[in-house]
Parts: C-alpha cells; sequence; structure tokens
C-alpha cells in the first residue's frame, strides 16, 4: 500500500507545491503505516574549533614579508595584507588537531591509474602569431622583457639551492635596453646566441619564477 | 591581469559543445580567478541573484539589501537562472558551481575529476579542478554532460576509457538503493529551513523504499582548512605564469624583470589573489612545508578514505545539504573577508572535490525569503549515471518552481 501512496505522489506532483506539500498531504497516512525515526542529525555534531587550543601562530617578521614578497613576486600592500596571511595561518593552524601518523600524503586522486601520455611527435605548431597575439612588448618574433635587477630586489637568485649570481653578465645593448629571448614557431622558447653584444638570462620567465615558487607539486 | 587577454584557441569542453552543434551565447561574470564563494569580488562588478527581481525592480536592486548569487561561478548560474540561457559552464574547485547552483535555485553538477577536460581551464588548483555544468534541470545536464565528457589527449588527467553516453532511468527502483546520511555533515550554523528540508527529503526516499541509514565520515569536518592549505599552495605555482610578458597585464617599470613583474602582479591582481599566493609560498617555504602543505595532503588521503570507506560498506550515494542557508544577502556577506566566507560557504561542496567524487545540486524547495534550497547527492567516482537518475527522481519528486521571469516582457510591454 505503501508503493501505491508513492506512486500515487508521483503522479500527482504539482510545480507550484514541492516537496513540502507532498508530504503534508500524505505524511499522516504514511507515518501511520511505517514508524521511523529520520536519519538526519538533530542538532549539529561538532562544535567549532577553540582557537586558544592550537599552537601559536608562527611570527610573521619584517625578513620573512620580504622573503615571502621576493619569492611570490607580489607585495603585502598593506596591513590589512599581512593579517591576511596571519588569518590565513591561523586557519591552517587547525591541521594540527588530526592525527595523520602513519598516513601518507595524497598527491591526485588518480594515483591508482596510469596518465595518458602522449608519444613525442609534433602534432601542432605553426602559430607564432596566435602565441604572438596577447603580448604588450613584442620584437619581430621576441618577447622583450627588462633585464633582471642588480638592486636589492634581484641581486641573487636561488635555483633548484645552488646560489647564482648574475652580477658581471647582465649588460644592455647600446641600441636596444631590453634582453631579448626567441620564441620559436614551435613554441619552446630557446635562449639567443650568447655573443658580446646580447645578453640573456632564461629562456623563459615561467622558469624563473617557479623554481622561485619552490614547488614540488606535480604539473599536470 | 587578463582584461585584454583574447584566447587564441577554445577550451575543449567548448569545442565539444560546438560540435555537437551548440551555440556559444557569451561569456558570464565570476569571482576573479575563481576565489570566493560570493561572485562579488570581480572587476567587473559583483552578479546580482536574478531572484532579487521577484521583490526588487531593477532600479531598487542596488539601493536594497540585495541577496547574492554564489560563486565563484555565480554568473554563469544567474544566466540560466534567468533564462538568459539554457545551460552553462562554469568551474568547481571546492563548490564553485554547486554554491551557486544552490542559490540561483538550479542543477549544478561537478562531474568525477577526470572525466571532463581541464584543456582551456585556467588552473586553480590542478588535483581537484574539473568543469561544472549548470542547467536548470537534470535532463538538460545530462545532454550536456553526454557531448563534452571523455577523454582528451590535450589533458592527460582525463581517464582513458571511453566513456558511454547514457539516458536516465526514469524507472529508478528505489528499493536497490542505500542513501547515506553522514552525520559530520549536520554543522554548525545549517538553517532550521535545510535541516528541516534534508531531513524530509531523507525520509521521503526511505518512505519510497530505499534504504537510508546515518554514516560516520569524521574527517570531513576538516576537510575546509585542509583545501584553504592546498588551494594556496597550488595557486602559488600556478600564477607564477602571469608576469605579463607573454600575455596579461603589463603596467610597471620596465627597469628590471622584478620590478615590472611585481608591479604588473600588483595591479592585475586584486587583494584576495594576493593573499593567497603569499599564504601559499608561506606554506611551502622549507620550514614549513611538511607541517602545513604534506600534513594537508595527508588529511586529504583521511577524508578521501572516509569516502571509500562509506561507499564500500554498501552505500551508494551521500545526501547532504549544499549550503548552510538560502542566498544570503550582500550587506551580511561583506561584514566579512573573502576567505572567512569561503570557510563558512564551501563546508559541505569542498569534500567532493577532497576526494575527486561526482556531487550534484538539486534545487528541491523555496525558503521562507522566497528563495531557493538546494540539497546534494555525491557518490562513487564515474557513477553520473546512477547519481544523476536518483537526482532525476528527487527533481521530480519536488516539482520545484523554477525562476519565471516573464513578467518583465511584459512590464516592458506595458
Amino acid at each position: 500500500m505503501l508503493r501505491v501512496i508513492c506512486n500515487r505522489l508521483r503522479l500527482a506532483r504539482k510545480h507550484s507545491t514541492g516537496i513540502d506539500l507532498i508530504l503534508k498531504n500524505h505524511a499522516k497516512n504514511c507515518r501511520s503505516l511505517i514508524s521511523f525515526s529520520s536519519k538526519v542529525p538533530d542538532k549539529p555534531t561538532w562544535d567549532p574549533v577553540d582557537h586558544d587550543k592550537l599552537p601559536k601562530v608562527p611570527e610573521i617578521d619584517l625578513a620573512l614579508v620580504e622573503q615571502l614578497e621576493r619569492i611570490s613576486l607580489v607585495e603585502f600592500n598593506n596591513e590589512a595584507g599581512l593579517l591576511r596571511l596571519q588569518e590565513a595561518v591561523k586557519l591552517a593552524n587547525q591541521m594540527h588537531l588530526v592525527d595523520t601518523d602513519g598516513v601518507e600524503p595524497l598527491d591526485s586522486v588518480l594515483e591508482d591509474r596510469e596518465c595518458y601520455l602522449r608519444s613525442d611527435d609534433v602534432t601542432d605548431g605553426n602559430c607564432v602569431e596566435d602565441v604572438m597575439s596577447n603580448a604588450s612588448k613584442v620584437e619581430e618574433q621576441y618577447f622583450v622583457a627588462p633585464p633582471v635587477s642588480m638592486g636589492s630586489k634581484g641581486t641573487v637568485l636561488q635555483r633548484n639551492g645552488v646560489t647564482e649570481s648574475h652580477r658581471g653578465k647582465c649588460h644592455s645593448l647600446p641600441e636596444v635596453n631590453n634582453t631579448l629571448f626567441n620564441e620559436s614557431s614551435s613554441a619552446d622558447a630557446t635562449p639567443l646566441p650568447a655573443d658580446s653584444s646580447q645578453v640573456h638570462l632564461f629562456p623563459s620567465c615561467h622558469s624563473i619564477v617557479n623554481v622561485l615558487t619552490r614547488s614540488s607539486l606535480r604539473c599536470f | 591581469m587578463l582584461q585584454s587577454y583574447n584566447p587564441p584557441y577554445n577550451a575543449t569542453m567548448v569545442e565539444k559543445v560546438i560540435d555537437a552543434g551548440g551555440i556559444i551565447v557569451g561569456k558570464a561574470n565570476m569571482d576573479e580567478f575563481a576565489m570566493g564563494s560570493g561572485s562579488l569580488d570581480s572587476c567587473h562588478g559583483a552578479v546580482i541573484n536574478p531572484w532579487n527581481l521577484l521583490t526588487f525592480s531593477c532600479n531598487q536592486i542596488q539601493r536594497s539589501d540585495w541577496c547574492i548569487a554564489g560563486g565563484s561561478s555565480g554568473g554563469s548560474a544567474a544566466a540560466v537562472a534567468a533564462g538568459a540561457c539554457l545551460a552553462a559552464f562554469g568551474s568547481d574547485t571546492g563548490g564553485s558551481t554547486r554554491n551557486p547552483a544552490s542559490y540561483c535555485g538550479i542543477v549544478g553538477l561537478k562531474p568525477t575529476y577526470g572525466l571532463l577536460s581541464r584543456h582551456g581551464l585556467i588552473p586553480l588548483v590542478n588535483s581537484m579542478d574539473v568543469p561544472g555544468i549548470m542547467t536548470k534541470t537534470i535532463e538538460d545536464s545530462v545532454i550536456l554532460l553526454n557531448a563534452v565528457a571523455g577523454h582528451d589527449i590535450r589533458d592527460s588527467t582525463t581517464v582513458q576509457e571511453s566513456l558511454t553516453p547514457f539516458t536516465l532511468d526514469h524507472e529508478i527502483d528505489l528499493s536497490k538503493l542505500h542513501v547515506g546520511i553522514p552525520k559530520e555533515f549536520h554543522a554548525p550554523g545549517l538553517s532550521e529551513e535545510v535541516v528541516e528540508m534534508w531531513r524530509a527529503t531523507a525520509d521521503h526516499l526511505e518512505q519510497a523504499g530505499a534504504k537510508v541509514s546515518q554514516v560516520y565520515m569524521p574527517h570531513t569536518r576538516h576537510c575546509l582548512i585542509c583545501y584553504h592549505v592546498l588551494c594556496c599552495c597550488e595557486v602559488a605555482s600556478n600564477f607564477s605564469r602571469y608576469t605579463g610578458i607573454e600575455f596579461g597585464l603589463r603596467s610597471g617599470s620596465e627597469e628590471s624583470t622584478e620590478e615590472l613583474y611585481a608591479q604588473n602582479r600588483h595591479y592585475g591582481f586584486n587583494d584576495v589573489v594576493r593573499g593567497r599566493i603569499l599564504a601559499g609560498n608561506f606554506f611551502l617555504l622549507r620550514k614549513n612545508f611538511d607541517r602545513f602543505f604534506l600534513k594537508a595532503q595527508r588529511i586529504r588521503r583521511l577524508i578521501s578514505n572516509d569516502f571509500k570507506a562509506v561507499f564500500d560498506s554498501g552505500v551508494h550515494f551521500l545526501l547532504t545539504p549544499t549550503t548552510l542557508t538560502d542566498a544570503p544577502s550582500f550587506n551580511w556577506f561583506c561584514e566579512k573577508d573573502n576567505r572567512s566566507r569561503c570557510a563558512e560557504q564551501d563546508i559541505f561542496t569542498t569534500p567532493a572535490n577532497m576526494a575527486g567524487i561526482p556531487a550534484v545540486s538539486i534545487p528541491l524547495r523555496i525558503s521562507r525569503r522566497g528563495l531557493p534550497l538546494s540539497l546534494q547527492l555525491m557518490g562513487p567516482h564515474f557513477s553520473e549515471s546512477r547519481l544523476l537518475s536518483l537526482a532525476h527522481w528527487l527533481e521530480q519528486q519536488a516539482g520545484f518552481p523554477h525562476l519565471d521571469l516573464d513578467f518583465l516582457d511584459k512590464q516592458a510591454i506595458e
């Protein structure tokens, strides 16, 4: 009989009422036939975390601020930016309440699968104009970038743990004051030949900034 | 950062829609770089929930305490809800498709990670990003899913098994279904209306013959903090590509690369984006890497294991709320910052992204404030056909009154 009632419920639906009216009209009949308790908890089953019980938020001093600004190449901008970081760390601190002893980190939900790797064949290319189309400054088929600074923000670059000083290696062209690097039609950036008149420091802007972020994340 | 960017290629999902005969009518507004749960942090302005038009006229809305559309894909949800288009894509990294779908009273589907191609989707968190599908009905979402799902050689994280397009089971046998109610999803702040709807729906499923039981998923309550750390870390890496050299805003000093990059990124990113980059690089510092980043990845495994344990125990699907309440008002939402609101609003949606499982938000009821209320169904990996069949059944049972703005046309004529 319950199934008959439920079938009638399905046929008798009205657009303006929703599930509320369906139950209101037939709840009495259904409940008289079967008694059950709702599986939805009546009250919240956990409380918000008490931040006083958490480890203290690590201090964010000026040296750390400068280091983060250098790595991120964005600025905190103001006190609000610093407060934002402090709040982010405070929120993250809650993780320390969770016991993760013996648990392996999870990089990817596809870890049990073999991801597709295409064969190393050229299947695309000859699209220089498309690749260059969104760049603000181009010269012939070059992206144009200013030289790496020798000032306080860029004196020393860390690349994979090895310190490289570019002092003495960076000088400008007499007629073009920018560092040029070549974007070929195959979309693989290749460095210019190192001669006395042109200097480039890196084939691609991506590689310098990426190593600076020190991420060990797998790139999908 | 990308205001003047003109993509030289189509995303695979877009290409597939066009190949299937779909017509792309436009692009929608959203939170900047998909960071937000209100669609208020955009350089183009805020997205206004079209349900406001039932209460306010167009001229009155911005002077009133209007309701938000949710985010970050709020523009897409608003467009579908208002009838401006039949369907829209969003992105779903922590619930950015399901959250605005819930607030705007439409279907928001986050498929299994690896089912849809991410080629052309600007990466936020590579290990969690999934293109989202927004439609008014479950049937429409199935049409779109069948058209766009499947392996893409340009995205190596798409699964290689060929996908057979499926149709909904209109004669679903509920007696063969076991629906779980995770008790941790009755979280602090959940409104009474949503609890009542959740209870009514669970009870209705049980009355209709399904087995419904409470399940225990102890680590899902930590999902948000885990998501917060992993998101910031992957953002710090992914956003290093925005330098202004090959594309993007270029407005800084040309004295040095560092100055140029720093100024481009200062003017090109809002506070929210900059904040996540800085926080991510903090968590990735050598001294913090294990304590924060690896810790978050370990918690992620615990959350994923919670889902595996529940589905291995015989539960087919999980029924939970999508959001804590109906669509909040703009004034209330702005009392706290973006990060705090994300930490509240994404509480029920982030678990599915952690585990990579499919999840769908379905509108079922109208709240006392006259706004949509939705629930979420989640299932095991690649269970979309059965998941959406059950969602369709619920949708038919509820008969949710979709937003009808035809009266605006009549007003205009008069």
